[in-house]
């Protein structure tokens, strides 16, 4: 007859987390332990119930937006906290001794640059052709108008949805609380939950 | 001999400064200033967008009313923001924060004129984009979409090109 | 959008232990830990359905959910260089995720006034062979839609203590291993399968309870 598992072991039984050898120990001595083989098959009738009503994985809204969102908070942060970095030429005493032939080189490249005009617009928009619309929303649709009466560009949309009435944008731009980004939430050591 | 050729010296040291600027990100540089604002637009009572709503500026509206699309006999302004055009890189405004409602994405497509730039934009409404394009937008010259309905009347969200910084090659 | 929540008795047995991970995402992780936002991206894309899952089954609030996991995320860009490449990167997530719905729930004080008092239980010592597990075969017949009936397991899931819905949430639902959770909540394996055991308990007696009579 098999030794009874320790505690540790026989939750871990239930849970269907042992493997190998130590699986068939187990199994075999629950084998001679009907109460245990049905204590198993609870556990996992349970898990099928609340799996089965809650999901392990779901695609969040607007996924698309959602890691643009990300994208966005990242290149924020990054802007902000992101010290300059020179190159090693910021060394002035370097630069001084730099040979007198790179020293001219470089000043005719920074007049060369500087008398070179902008390049203007790739090909496509300029200021008086019809931009290109693109409209990834199914039933929405988009007509461009140059007004030059107004001077002004307008786009006017059609089928787009309505935004419900509820919504208050003033109450929410004039009062803008900045959501606090609660920093314990550390990645390597989190605070102990109380 | 060093003195004489100081004055070399010192200009090819100026001269490597924009040099060693442009090793940080030319990316990053500033290019201009893009603001974005979304006004509410009725032809029946102007209260319901809110009493926060402020008043559009009577230019701004004659001229909104020039535009057949646009025309309405109210306007208030629900929201604005402005942010930096960059050379290479893509922001986004958020003219009614902390509300993610109405979004704009932009990004330059191409160094900017002295009074234009085309742009990769994109209007985002409740976090769909909804149309994007390539506009190119002249200072004085905005873009304006006629969006969504919203009490009894239709946002208007207005794109503008500010101004066009300096740049360095 | 994905709504539809695994079969467990139909899934191997590795899954149930251990969370399905690309092979890849170390290559990924180590790219995105080089500054590459592209890589980054693709590790968000290939995350975010958990994250987003785990975290609105605890919260209960779809759009507290969008925001958090997006946080997450961000928090786990900046912390990119203090992860330590031999862990697993959802096993890192799911701890930032977890800490993130504590902090939350600490702030918006989720827990309710209503909050099952655990003390009425018996708290003997842990007996791993003794019932603790909501018997499905007492749960309300077939007839009751599955949306009714996932609406009363999160009412009594939203009876627990922060802690005991975790462990419930990690372990049963996301089927992670004790493991894993003992390290995504910073305790020990006993810790875990105390919670659980106690948090099974709990939701059984507030499921039976929901029985009509």
């Amino acid at each position: 007859m098999n030794a009874p598992p320790d505690d540790n072991t026989l939750t871990l039984w239930l849970d269907d987390e042992l493997e190998g050898e130590q699986l068939a120990r187990v199994d075999a001595w629950a084998a001679e332990h009907p109460e245990q083989l049905k204590a198993r098959e609870q556990v996992r009738e349970w898990r099928k119930l609340i799996s089965s009503c809650l999901p392990a994985a779901e695609e969040p809204p607007a996924p698309e937006f959602f890691n643009e969102r990300i994208h966005h908070a990242i290149r924020e942060t990054a802007g902000k906290t992101q010290p300059i970095s020179l190159s090693a030429k910021r060394n002035s005493s370097r630069i001084l001794w730099m040979p007198l032939a790179a020293c001219a080189g470089m000043i005719l490249a920074f007049w060369l640059g500087a008398m070179v005009q902008p390049a203007d617009s790739i090909p496509g928009a300029s200021a008086n052709s019809k931009p290109n619309l693109y409209i990834p929303e199914a039933g929405v649709d988009a007509r461009w108008i140059s007004s030059h009466d107004a001077s002004a560009t307008v786009i006017v949309l059609d089928g787009v949805s309505a935004i419900p009435d509820e919504v208050d944008f003033t109450a929410m731009a004039l009062h803008r609380a900045r959501r606090e980004i609660d920093s314990t939430a550390a990645s390597e050591s989190p605070t102990p939950n109380p | 001999m060093m003195r004489s050729l100081l004055p070399l010296i010192l200009i090819g040291t100026l001269a490597l400064i924009p040099t060693a600027r442009a090793q940080q990100d030319p990316g990053k540089q500033v290019v201009g200033k893009i603001k974005v604002e979304v006004y509410h637009a009725t032809d029946g009572d102007p209260k319901v967008a809110g009493k926060h709503a402020l008043e559009v500026d009577k230019n701004l509206a004659e001229r909104l009313k020039r535009e057949k699309q646009t025309c309405f006999k109210h306007y208030c302004l629900l929201g604005s923001d402005t942010k930096e055009l960059y050379r290479s890189y893509e922001n986004w405004a958020e003219p009614v924060k902390p509300s993610d409602e109405i979004m704009v994405r932009f990004e330059a497509q191409s160094a900017p004129s002295s009074d234009s730039a085309t742009l990769d934009l994109e209007l985002w409404l409740g976090r769909k984009k909804i149309v994007k394009t390539d506009i190119n937008l002249s200072i004085g010259k905005p873009l304006w979409v006629r969006g969504p309905t919203w009490r009894q009347g239709h946002l208007i969200i207005s794109v503008s090109l500010l101004s066009i910084e300096s740049q360095s090659p | 959008m994905n709504n539809s929540a695994p079969d467990p008795s139909k899934k191997p047995r590795e899954d149930v232990s251990c969370p399905s991970e690309e092979p890849d995402d170390s290559d990924l992780v180590a790219a995105a830990r080089g500054g590459s936002l592209e890589a980054f991206d693709e590790l968000v894309t290939r995350h975010r359905t958990r994250i987003f899952a785990m975290i609105r089954n605890m919260t209960r609030n779809e759009a507290e959910a969008w925001d958090l996991s997006q946080e997450v995320f961000i928090k786990a860009w900046s912390a990119l260089p203090r992860f330590q490449a031999r862990a697993r990167f959802s096993t890192w997530l799911y701890r930032i995720a977890h800490n993130l719905v504590c902090d939350w729930a600490r702030k918006r004080k989720i827990e309710s006034a209503g909050e099952f008092n655990e003390e009425i239980l018996d708290q003997q010592r842990i007996d791993a062979a003794s019932k603790t597990t909501p018997n499905s075969t007492q749960q309300p017949d077939k007839a009751m839609a599955s949306s009714e009936l996932r609406t009363k397991i999160e009412a009594a899931l939203g009876k627990l203590s922060d802690d005991h819905r975790q462990v419930v949430i990690l372990k049963d639902v996301q089927g992670i291993a004790y493991k894993e959770i003992a390290e995504i909540m910073d305790c020990s394996i006993g810790t875990v399968m105390s919670r659980l055991h106690h948090a099974r308990k709990n939701l059984q007696t507030l499921l039976q309870d929901e029985r009509p009579t």
